[in-house]
């Protein structure tokens, strides 16, 4: 760990999660007549906790001093906890390369991703009840009772595909699980204070975390001999292509070469060219 | 042409949606939406080639020897309040063989077609499995009781087919 690395993975997580909860709007009715009045945009912050909410600073025009009031409604999102996820752990030492060097004699990889579940509390704060209400209805109907958000790293090439010769992987689908919610409202109410009314919907993103980039040199030679029997019909099954009329370089896979047959023998009571090495003298 | 990009993505068990045909004991489609609504899990069978060892101085070598063979395929689903999807099945099994005045029908006239659709996780479709041939064998029993009014009554239903074929039909990206 003696390098510096940073793929922005944690941070691009939470904004996207976060996108899940943007540009909800609630609607405003008329008390008597019931008719819409107007929409209201929710404010979404990502805050420590408490500090949830948006503090809206105004001079109070009876006394004329600074006052200073939460704005309600309001979506606080914290991230409340990390762990590893190890009932989604696969092949640890596999890789993907993500980026061939400019001198085509390295690769970039990185190894398979390690799987972490991120904790998030969504806190939705209202003064009134139908805006809490509002909020939950236009939230939980898209978790039955999964999700998926889509990540995108491009220091690591996980984004779309731009053209055909792109190394790295696709869009990574992070999975967002509902896991419960729970519902406060202040019953003591001071004089001067107001009740609020706090929803925590409580989910679980199971998103990954990846280990450095590495540089491995390409392989340019393959030493590959082929063994098959001498004698009898398994000689010839496991690597030969069945023809009746010759060899094509294609289909011949011990050869590189159309011109390469020496050695090789058509059995004609089964159609079939083949070709054998022994093994030493 | 090669795909260098990798898919890490993972699939989850809802990543399915059934597509069922007119069943032959409807006059509609209308009458076969009732069977894929209230479906909440199917089992896709698993298929077996059959294989034997022949010995060949003194190694083994297994060879196929029969056609591949398919499971039958399980669809659990929910009973609507009306009993609706329940006893559709109930007419498409006994219009084949009602063990009082029917005993037999040519196979066209019971046989349809069904797909399974498996999607990526946006909802987009990657493989097509098509079910060729199928008619119901087995509708499973419901439970009725005044003492577990809290859940809603399940079923199930096999059905047996052909073959199925699988085709690829988009990736993701």
């Amino acid at each position: 760990m003696t390098n510096h690395y940073y793929f922005e993975v944690m941070r691009r997580t939470i904004i996207q999660f976060l996108d899940m909860f943007d540009s909800i709007k609630i609607a405003r009715y008329d008390a008597d007549t019931g008719k819409l009045i107007k929409y209201v945009s929710v404010p979404l912050t990502f805050s420590p906790k408490m500090k949830y909410w948006w503090w809206n600073e105004k001079i109070d025009p009876v006394t004329g001093k600074k006052k200073i009031d939460i704005i309600l409604p309001h979506i606080a999102v914290v991230l409340s906890g990390i762990e590893l996820a190890q009932d989604r752990l696969v092949n640890k030492h596999a890789k993907v390369r993500s980026e061939r060097m400019a001198d085509e004699l390295l690769y970039k990889r990185f190894k398979n991703p390690v799987p972490y579940n991120f904790n998030f509390e969504v806190k939705i704060a209202t003064e009134y009840m139908i805006d809490a209400t509002q909020i939950i209805e236009q939230i939980l109907p898209f978790f039955d009772p999964t999700a998926f958000i889509r990540v995108t790293i491009p220091e690591l090439n996980i984004d779309h595909k731009e053209n055909p010769d792109d190394f790295g992987a696709y869009p990574m689908d992070l999975k967002v699980v509902y896991e419960g919610s729970s519902q406060e409202s202040s019953v003591d109410i001071g004089e001067d204070e107001y009740r609020t009314i706090v929803w925590t919907l409580t989910f679980k993103v199971e998103g990954y975390l990846f280990k450095p980039n590495m540089e491995e040199k390409i392989i340019k030679t393959a030493l590959i001999n082929y063994y098959t029997h001498e004698h009898g019909q398994w000689a010839t099954v496991p690597t030969i292509e069945t023809t009746t009329t010759g060899i094509s370089a294609e289909k011949w896979p011990i050869t590189t070469s159309s011109d390469d047959l020496s050695g090789a023998i058509y059995d004609d009571s089964i159609k079939l060219w083949y070709k054998y090495e022994r093994r030493g003298n | 042409m090669v795909d260098n990009k990798t898919n890490l993505n993972k699939a989850t068990n809802q990543n399915f949606q059934l597509i069922f045909p007119k069943i032959p004991t409807e006059a509609t489609i209308k009458g076969s939406e009732i069977l894929t609504l209230n479906i909440h899990g199917t089992v896709v069978p698993s298929m077996t080639l059959a294989n034997t060892e022949m010995d060949w101085q003194g190694g083994k070598f297994p060879m196929a020897i029969a056609p591949v063979t398919f499971e039958p395929w399980y669809t659990n689903f929910e009973v609507d309040a009306d009993f609706q999807n329940w006893y559709k099945l109930y007419k498409w099994i006994s219009f084949i063989n009602n063990n009082k005045d029917r005993y037999d029908r040519a196979p066209s006239e019971y046989w349809v077609d069904a797909s399974l659709l498996l999607i990526d996780n946006f909802d987009k479709p990657v493989l097509r499995m098509s079910i060729a041939n199928i008619f119901p064998t087995m509708l499973g029993e419901i439970t009725l009781s005044y003492r577990e009014g809290e859940q809603n009554v399940q079923s199930s239903v096999s059905f047996a087919y052909t073959r199925f074929e699988l085709e690829e039909i988009g990736v993701s990206s």
